[in-house]
């Protein structure tokens, strides 16, 4: 993968999370489940900036930024708490794998905020029911 | 020098890859001092020659260096602390690996030096917190370090393929940083 197909496959991934977020955010229910409704919220905005950044990271590198699709397959249909959460861990594992691999395709200023990414989604998926890991990310060795 | 591994950057790390790579970033070691050999023979009295290790067992001997000291630190901390043993046990089942994928890739002649220093205690050895809390606290912050050090690694890395390996190792230890500090509240004063 070159530096800029990195690019693009991040800015792919975060434009998925994005959607996806915002569908799950819309089946939790804010009166019986605050506490998960604020953190798929704060994942919401969190991955609409990462996107936002990505696109311009993109430009800054001469391409033209790939186009989020028209939608996404949920992980699951969403319908209760724990499928929302599951989801959701869904997400940002699916994230945690793609800066991964946009460590180690990338140098300098973008391997130093995909590295920062990467630690974020495999932290944030502990919020969401996930277990630490020994290689996160990179699945079984 | 060649750069080790290019070709594995993008690909999915199967347990090949990494010991590929290990063997790799090792193998650039020993290739390391050639040019400067030829260059210098003919000379009139040859210098001895310093051998010039590959960028990236340097950066993975200071990696494996920071590992074997959260070893220390986690060794100490059981022993001070069993009933902390359960906690940690995953923890350090997680270091170990790394330590072991690490020291793979720094051959012996290399000396696994940290990049940081543990914090001075008064008799010199490493200083496990007498409560049991506090005890935890110093593994988390310990994690923390760990964490950063090894994200700086990453960024060093010239192989994007260890360069992947060491930020998922940093991610690792930023999990563990909050799974630890999670569980300080209970049972842990």
């Amino acid at each position: 993968m070159t530096p800029k197909e990195a690019l693009q496959a991040a800015l792919a991934g975060e434009h998925a999370a994005v959607y996806l977020y915002g569908v799950v955010g819309g089946r939790v229910s804010v009166s019986t489940q605050p506490e998960l409704w604020q953190r798929v919220r704060d994942a919401y905005n969190l991955h609409r900036g990462r996107r936002d950044q990505l696109v311009a990271m993109v430009r800054a590198a001469g391409a033209e930024p790939v186009a989020a699709e028209v939608s996404y397959e949920l992980p699951n249909e969403a319908m209760t708490p724990a499928l929302q959460e599951q989801a959701a861990l869904e997400i940002e594992t699916r994230c945690a794998a793609v800066y991964a691999d946009m460590v180690g395709s990338t140098s300098g200023a973008n391997r130093q905020w995909a590295l920062d990414s990467f630690e974020d989604a495999a932290v944030r998926l502990l919020g969401f029911g996930g277990e630490p890991e020994p290689f996160p990310g990179i699945g079984e060795l | 020098m060649p750069t080790p591994s290019r070709a594995l950057t993008g690909v999915p790390l199967s347990r090949r890859a990494v010991l590929a790579t290990a063997a790799a970033v090792a193998g650039a070691a020993l290739a390391g001092c050639t040019p400067e050999r030829q260059r210098r023979r003919g000379e009139d009295a040859p210098e001895p020659v310093e051998p010039r290790v590959d960028p990236d067992v340097l950066v993975a001997a200071q990696a494996l260096g920071n590992q074997q000291q959260m070893l220390d630190l986690l060794d100490a901390t059981q022993q001070r602390h069993p009933r902390l043993t359960r906690r940690l046990a995953p923890v350090l089942a997680a270091h170990q690996a790394h330590a072991d994928l690490l020291a793979e890739a720094v051959p012996a002649d290399v000396s696994a030096s940290p990049s940081t220093s543990p914090d001075p205690s008064p008799d010199g050895s490493t200083a496990v917190p007498r409560r049991r809390r506090q005890a935890l606290a110093r593994v988390v912050a310990a994690e923390r370090e760990l964490a950063t050090s090894t994200k700086r690694h990453a960024f060093r890395a010239q192989s994007g393929a260890f360069a992947r390996l060491l930020g998922s190792m940093a991610a690792a230890a930023a999990q563990h940083e909050v799974v630890l500090s999670t569980a300080e509240g209970r049972g842990a004063s």
